[in-house]
């Protein structure tokens, strides 16, 4: 009697945990969404009246479309460096029976560990020293360093799935070792490196804390949205905000379907 | 008399085109091992192996998981080098070559093509990294496609074929460019028994048109025996005995090779004495004037088909057994019998109409050719 209860109660009690798990992650993100229409001039929930003027204000504001490209262009560029640095070191890693490179693996998850705050203060003393303070390619530089771990424990668990084999199997018919990386191995492990890159990208846009510490009056846009916050909280924030949650789900969402139609394929 | 219609085309035809391969032709190398010694920390994986396999042979390396078979292609291949020793392809040494050096052709486990490519595409993988001109490359392609009955495929990708279908492309991939040695590693390994044994047909068939030399890697002694002309067995890491199949089930060199390779009853042998033969667990002694005075751990090695009911010429070996159990396999009874002395036999024998087969508990005499024992030392215990 007992036993069934439990049965049946664990047909719904599953569901309502996935429900709640699912609005933890996503409550916060939602409630933003309707005070960027609120026709008051400071945040609030629930909104008053509908509004798109805060967009209006976000496109028209020098200040906010600058601190927009300039994190562009900052992620894009360590996004790219991140991917191709990180894919070189997962192909050493993966590669067998080398003792130095399996040995210097957890070195490549440090930058994960470490709390961002110490690396932003390193930054900050090298940065000085070099004259690179202000410097969108030094900030790119670091945020590269924020996302190695990621691209190198993606790509090496693609590398891991396919394996040697298929590198082995070009080399012996005749591929040297780049061409067999350029046709055989970099098409297969295509997928994770894309969706390494879009999380790299990310992982840059929205780092504030190494970009405050660094970036002075060149304001990146989470610097922006930080000021903002701390002056103004105007529903600009908001507006803000909810164009970076529809960018990074489209974004995220593309890439999970090129990893899934990869898979497929793999099948 | 109706004509019946042959799709020459059906993919899924098991059979080989004959016709097409006059036109592939690949002359087999010399492959000479030279005391390769190759070691994984402390663990030697191959100790100086020496072999020299012959143009055009099939040569097989039979070895259990951890032999070093694997090591010793490896190290063919050009994926891992050697410590010490040397690799001569016709003559010349490719120790230092990198593998796109060794012109090889290979076929791998897991078939190992290049999921992204079409079936054409992975073909023609060696000849474009050789640089081949497009006319010759759809030229061979099409050539080994119509070998391996793939050619209506030649657009799909592999993941849309079989096990089977994707062996047979692998293989195309690794003579399409007619490579003088083709290396094959456990090609069969993944499919199941009926399509292994189809392809067994397949693989000597393409090897004897083809001429090219053949260095196969396995660890089923039945397919070894099926396939090669001459066998070695590995054993952690050393050559145990080459020969041909046959040298290697009737005269074994040591305990491991007869048991290993076929069935056989292996019972301690006693030859203390020369010119005396005595297996205790038999009930037996014989004379053998070849028979020197040995110690140590001997065996003798007897064939389950070479145990029989009926007395006949030679036979001068009798064994009383009382049976425990019958296997019917159609053709072929199988019998394990326990013998006075308490070992447990097998023996095998064609089945006949009007035989009667002794029932379970029943004692019936056996007869066995002194010929017919070969006697192994246990390497392990006797040193070699």
């Amino acid at each position: 009697m007992k036993r069934s209860l439990w049965e049946k109660s664990g047909r719904y009690l599953l569901p309502v945990y996935f429900v709640g798990v699912l609005l933890y992650l996503l409550l916060p993100l939602l409630l933003v969404i309707p005070m960027s229409i609120s026709e008051t001039r400071y945040l609030k929930f629930p909104p008053q009246g509908f509004t798109f003027r805060w967009y209006q204000e976000f496109f028209a504001s020098a200040g906010w479309i600058d601190a927009t490209l300039r994190s562009v262009l900052i992620a894009a560029a360590s996004a790219v460096l991140a991917t191709a640095i990180g894919t070189a070191a997962a192909l050493v890693l993966s590669r067998e029976g080398s003792k130095a490179a399996r040995a210097a693996g957890p070195v490549f998850l440090g930058p994960q560990v470490v709390p961002v705050i110490i690396l932003a203060l390193g930054t900050l003393l090298v940065f000085s020293r070099f004259g690179l303070y202000g410097s969108l390619w030094g900030v790119a530089l670091v945020h590269a360093v924020l996302a190695l771990p990621f691209v190198t424990t993606t790509v090496s668990g693609a590398l891991r799935q396919t394996g040697d084999t298929l590198a082995r199997a070009a080399r012996v018919l005749g591929a040297r070792p780049h061409e067999a990386f350029w046709h055989v191995t970099l098409p297969t492990i295509r997928p994770a490196v894309i969706s390494a890159a879009v999380f790299a990208f990310f992982i840059s846009f929205d780092e504030l804390v190494i970009a405050l510490f660094v970036m002075g009056q060149n304001e990146t846009l989470p610097m922006r949205i930080w000021a903002d916050m701390r002056h103004d909280l105007t529903p600009v924030v908001a507006a803000v905000a909810t164009l970076l949650i529809v960018v990074t789900f489209a974004a995220v969402f593309m890439s999970d379907l090129i990893q899934r139609r990869a898979q497929r394929r793999a099948g | 008399m109706v004509p019946t219609m042959v799709d020459v085309n059906k993919p899924s035809s098991g059979t080989l085109n004959r016709e097409a391969f006059s036109k592939v032709k690949a002359t087999g190398a010399t492959i000479e091992f030279q005391s390769v010694r190759k070691a994984y920390g402390s663990v030697t994986a191959l100790h100086d192996f020496s072999l020299t396999i012959h143009p055009g042979e099939f040569l097989t390396i039979l070895g259990s998981s951890g032999s070093g078979k694997t090591t010793a292609l490896n190290a063919l291949a050009g994926f891992s080098g050697a410590d010490s020793g040397d690799i001569l392809i016709d003559g010349k040494s490719v120790i230092d070559e990198p593998p796109e050096r060794r012109n090889l052709g290979m076929v791998f486990q897991n078939y190992s093509l290049f999921p992204h490519m079409t079936v054409f595409d992975n073909i023609a993988f060696p000849l474009r990294m050789r640089r081949a001109p497009r006319r010759e490359i759809n030229e061979r392609v099409e050539r080994v496609l119509e070998i391996v009955r793939l050619g209506a495929l030649a657009k799909r990708m592999p993941r849309d074929l079989s096990g089977g279908q994707q062996q047979r492309v692998a293989f195309a991939r690794a003579i399409v460019f007619e490579p003088p040695v083709l290396l094959m590693d456990e090609p069969l390994g993944a499919l199941d028994l009926k399509l292994r044994e189809a392809l067994q047909f397949e693989i000597k068939e393409i090897q004897h048109q083809l001429g090219c030399t053949v260095v196969y890697v396995t660890h089923d002694q039945r397919e070894a025996l099926a396939m090669s002309s001459r066998i070695v067995v590995l054993r952690d890491g050393r050559i145990e005995q080459v020969g041909t199949p046959s040298e290697m089930y009737d005269a074994p060199k040591s305990r491991f090779v007869a048991d290993f390779i076929g069935q056989t009853n292996l019972l301690a042998a006693d030859l203390s004495t020369a010119g005396s033969v005595s297996i205790s667990e038999l009930g037996a002694v014989y004379r053998d004037a070849d028979s020197q005075a040995r110690q140590g751990a001997w065996y003798a090695s007897v064939r389950p088909e070479k145990l029989q009911r009926r007395p006949a010429e030679g036979a001068d070996i009798a064994v009383g057994v009382t049976v425990q159990e019958a296997v019917f396999l159609g053709d072929v009874i199988e019998y394990s019998a326990r013998t006075a002395h308490g070992a447990l036999i097998h023996f095998r024998e064609q089945r006949r109409d009007r035989d009667r087969i002794p029932e379970r508990g029943e004692t019936i005499s056996l007869v066995l050719r002194p010929s017919d024992v070969v006697l192994v030392p246990d390497l392990a215990k006797t040193g070699r």
